[in-house]
């Protein structure tokens, strides 16, 4: 099939008496074909159009649909248990999480997929006697922070069971592994009035490896995530307390 | 720590069990029959109610209306936690179960048929674009009406006098005080309110949804027609919840058999049911419980008209339940500028390849705001002002059945008869019903066969002045399969005498027709 052509205009019983020796006839002319072929090619529009899609077959992407991908973003605390030596405060230690998350439906109930995503996560370092990650001095401000790239793989029962074409209440399990790819210890001081700040990275004490257990509740884009960390920050060798393991998040997937 | 970890986990794991167990469903116990009950057709239904079945051939002893057996609703109230909703039409009721053990003991009982989970659904909200209640684009709101005939309906003294028409929505707010109801109000034609979440009669509150719909059917400001019937007889039925997106469709049910029992004579619905609920394959006419409910509706004489849905640019793409529902009205949206298909207005065909919406209505309006007025987009609109337009159809043809109505009103499309499916048969027009001496149709365009080309071309002279709008350089033009069913549709803005060129030995291979419409006159070609 062929649209409608745009520059076809065919001029019958025309009244010009045209003199082709005449040049002023002859731009008159050009100019008058000029602005009539502008006209055409911009005058026969096909204003609308569509084709008929058959709705009785379903496409294989979509939140409970075969295949289904998106985007997500979490926000969340570090919390856990604070180990002697190495406490932080609760509350503004936390971290954020960007990631992309596929899945694949088994059934109505069952589904499972992977991820991935990059993570920004910092402890705020309480500042007290006895202090000893990273090391015993004593600062106005100290924070340490880990950036990551991470995947997941998790397995997801749904509870939804008679929905349409949308995630539903589920729950996940599964596992993570994440590569920290910079450690940064962040320090602010002050002295009288002057403020002194540093940013110190490049340490050998931190292991780049982690990974443990995941966890989330949700329902359609929201979710409740958590995480463990199983493995260690810091190499046995550094003889440095741990910091807490346990990362409690609110997620939002990007989708309609 | 790993103790913790553990413990952390188990109580998540056990909270989401819980959540999901323990938290009561509704569920519909349907009974096997209807045994032992009385039914005084007098007693229950209104009189309005009895004339529509008497014109329309029901019988006033229809099973379908007796009430349920109220032992068989005793036995079920015994085990379940709670009941609501008794429907008559479908011989169940709705109940609160929080266990499994419950479910089998309703099982267990001997009139019960069948148990169904009844599930959340999300109302179809139409995108609002808000204006300053002192601004509004005053020939918009008068050509909302205008582009159906609305003068003319005017000129006949047309108003849906005498008919009457529920409309269900997730609320009224301030239709009791809003100048633009004044007129309906004041001459009690506002003759029931129900509020089905809450079982109550005050339904003056909730989503705005209900005032800005409720205005495009019979609202009236400042000597001006929102909608055009300002004279009908109103019923507003609350059966969204309106603060939350979540519904259930058997408010919807229960509505329908308020309304017909109330002796409506159409419904405006300017709800649907879609993703949430459903995937693209059930909308099929028959899958839904709401497309159910409006097909006994229709069989109870009434005109059911819905909007088509706002989910063209979506995923979804397609109408929504109940629009997919035969003997359901289902409108499309076109913009007011344009006068073609508004970008957001679901397309057809059904899952089961009907055609669908089956007519069109703009889909940009002026509507009753908080106090003022205000413009808006989606179907929504688009419904009422059908509905109002076919209930002035319905007042000028006190004979018409519900569904004489539903196909004279598709005749009388704009665009009839081709049709696609995003503007079915295009926007019904009142000429079509009042017009004494109609000008025969003249033809507007020929197919011209030349050598291996199929050309169309427009007589620019010929001019069928039926519809004076901007839609006069339109041509529609769609591609049929040898099975009836639509390929491709399109409009084109004419501007020269050849509009369309086809080489005929490449549409020789695979057979088709072109139908073709311009300036009131349809045309086809077979290849």
């Amino acid at each position: 099939m062929q649209l409608p052509k745009r520059s076809m205009y065919i001029l019958e019983d025309s009244a010009l008496i045209i003199n082709f020796k005449d040049k002023k006839m002859h731009k008159v002319l050009f100019i008058s074909i000029l602005l009539l072929t502008s006209f055409c090619l911009s005058a026969q529009d096909v204003v609308f159009e569509n084709e008929v899609k058959d709705y009785s077959q379903l496409d294989e992407n979509g939140p409970n649909l075969k295949k289904f991908s998106h985007t997500y973003v979490t926000y969340g605390l570090n919390l856990g248990e604070n180990i002697a030596g190495a406490k932080i405060h609760y509350g503004s230690s936390g971290f954020y999480e960007f990631g992309f998350r596929h899945k694949r439906k088994f059934s109505k109930v069952f589904s499972g997929g992977y991820g991935v995503s990059g993570r920004f996560s910092s402890f705020k370092l309480v500042q007290e006697a006895g202090k000893i990650l990273p090391d015993a001095s004593i600062n106005k401000k100290e924070t340490l922070s880990f950036y990551s790239i991470g995947g997941e793989l998790y397995f997801r029962i749904n509870f939804s069971k008679k929905r349409g074409n949308l995630i539903g209440l589920y729950m996940d399990l599964g596992g993570r592994a994440d590569y920290n790819y910079h450690m940064l210890l962040q320090r602010k001081n002050k002295v009288g009035s002057v403020t002194f700040k540093s940013n110190s990275y490049g340490y050998d004490f931190d292991i780049p490896y982690n990974f443990g257990p995941l966890f989330r509740f949700g329902y359609n884009q929201f979710a409740l995530t958590a995480n463990y960390r199983y493995s260690d920050f810091f190499k046995s060798s550094a003889n440095l307390p741990e910091l807490p393991r346990l990362m409690l998040g609110i997620e939002i997937s990007t989708f309609d | 720590m790993q103790t913790i970890m553990r413990k952390i986990i188990l109580l998540l794991v056990f909270f989401s069990i819980l959540l999901n167990l323990s938290a009561q469903q509704k569920y519909r116990v349907y009974f096997k029959d209807k045994a032992g009950v009385e039914f005084n057709p007098e007693a229950y239904f209104d009189q309005k109610a009895i004339d529509r079945r008497i014109k329309h051939d029901v019988s006033l002893y229809d099973p379908s209306d007796f009430p349920l057996n109220q032992n068989y609703v005793g036995q079920v109230r015994e085990i379940a936690d709670a009941s609501g909703f008794e429907s008559r039409w479908f011989n169940f009721v709705l109940v609160d179960v929080s266990n499994q053990k419950q479910l089998d003991d309703l099982r267990k009982l001997d009139c019960v048929a069948k148990i169904e989970q009844s599930i959340k659904v999300e109302i179809l909200y139409t995108a609002e674009t808000e204006f300053s209640d002192e601004y509004y684009d005053e020939e918009l709101m008068k050509n909302q009406t205008e582009r159906f005939g609305g003068s003319l309906l005017k000129e006949k003294e047309l108003d849906g006098t005498g008919v009457r028409i529920a409309i269900f929505d997730g609320g009224f707010p301030e239709v009791n005080t809003h100048p633009s109801f004044t007129h309906i109000i004041n001459q009690n034609r506002l003759v029931a309110t129900w509020d089905f979440i809450k079982n109550k009669e005050n339904v003056f509150y909730g989503n705005n949804h209900g005032r800005m719909t409720f205005a495009c059917v019979g609202g009236f400001w400042k000597e001006n027609n929102i909608g055009l019937a300002t004279g009908a007889e109103y019923m507003l039925a609350k059966t969204e919840i309106g603060t939350e997106p979540f519904a259930e469709e058997e408010y919807w049910m229960a509505a329908a058999e308020w309304a017909d029992k109330n002796g409506a004579d159409i419904i405006n619905s300017s709800l649907g049911y879609g993703h949430h609920r459903y995937f693209t394959n059930d909308m099929d006419g028959k899958t839904s419980l709401v497309v159910k409910a409006a097909h006994m509706a229709a069989r109870k004489g009434i005109l059911v008209v819905n909007s088509a849905g706002n989910e063209a640019t979506d995923s979804w793409e397609t109408i929504i339940t109940p629009a997919d529902g035969d003997s359901v009205l289902a409108v499309g949206g076109i913009d007011p500028d344009l006068d073609y298909h508004i970008s957001f207005s679901s397309y057809g065909p059904t899952a089961d390849k009907r055609m669908k919406p089956n007519v069109s209505a703009f889909g940009h309006v002026v509507t009753a705001d908080k106090k003022g007025l205000k413009e808006v987009d989606g179907t929504s609109f688009s419904s009422p002002l059908t509905a109002g337009f076919a209930a002035c159809i319905l007042q000028h043809n006190p004979g018409f059945t519900n569904m004489d109505l539903f196909y004279e009103l598709e005749k009388s499309g704009h665009l009839y008869p081709y049709f696609d499916y995003a503007h079915g048969y295009g926007v019904p027009q009142a000429s079509y019903f009042l017009d004494a001496d109609k000008k025969p149709i003249q033809q507007t365009f020929e197919f011209i066969e030349e050598d291996d080309k199929l050309i169309v071309r427009a007589i620019l002279e010929n001019y069928n002045n039926k519809n004076a709008t901007n839609s006069n350089h339109l041509l529609y033009y769609n591609m049929e399969g040898e099975d009836g069913i639509l390929e491709s549709y399109y409009v084109v803005e004419v501007s020269q005498e050849v509009v369309l060129e086809f080489d005929r030995t490449e549409m020789d291979a695979t057979p088709k027709t072109i139908n073709v419409h311009f300036r009131g006159f349809s045309s086809h070609y077979k290849f």
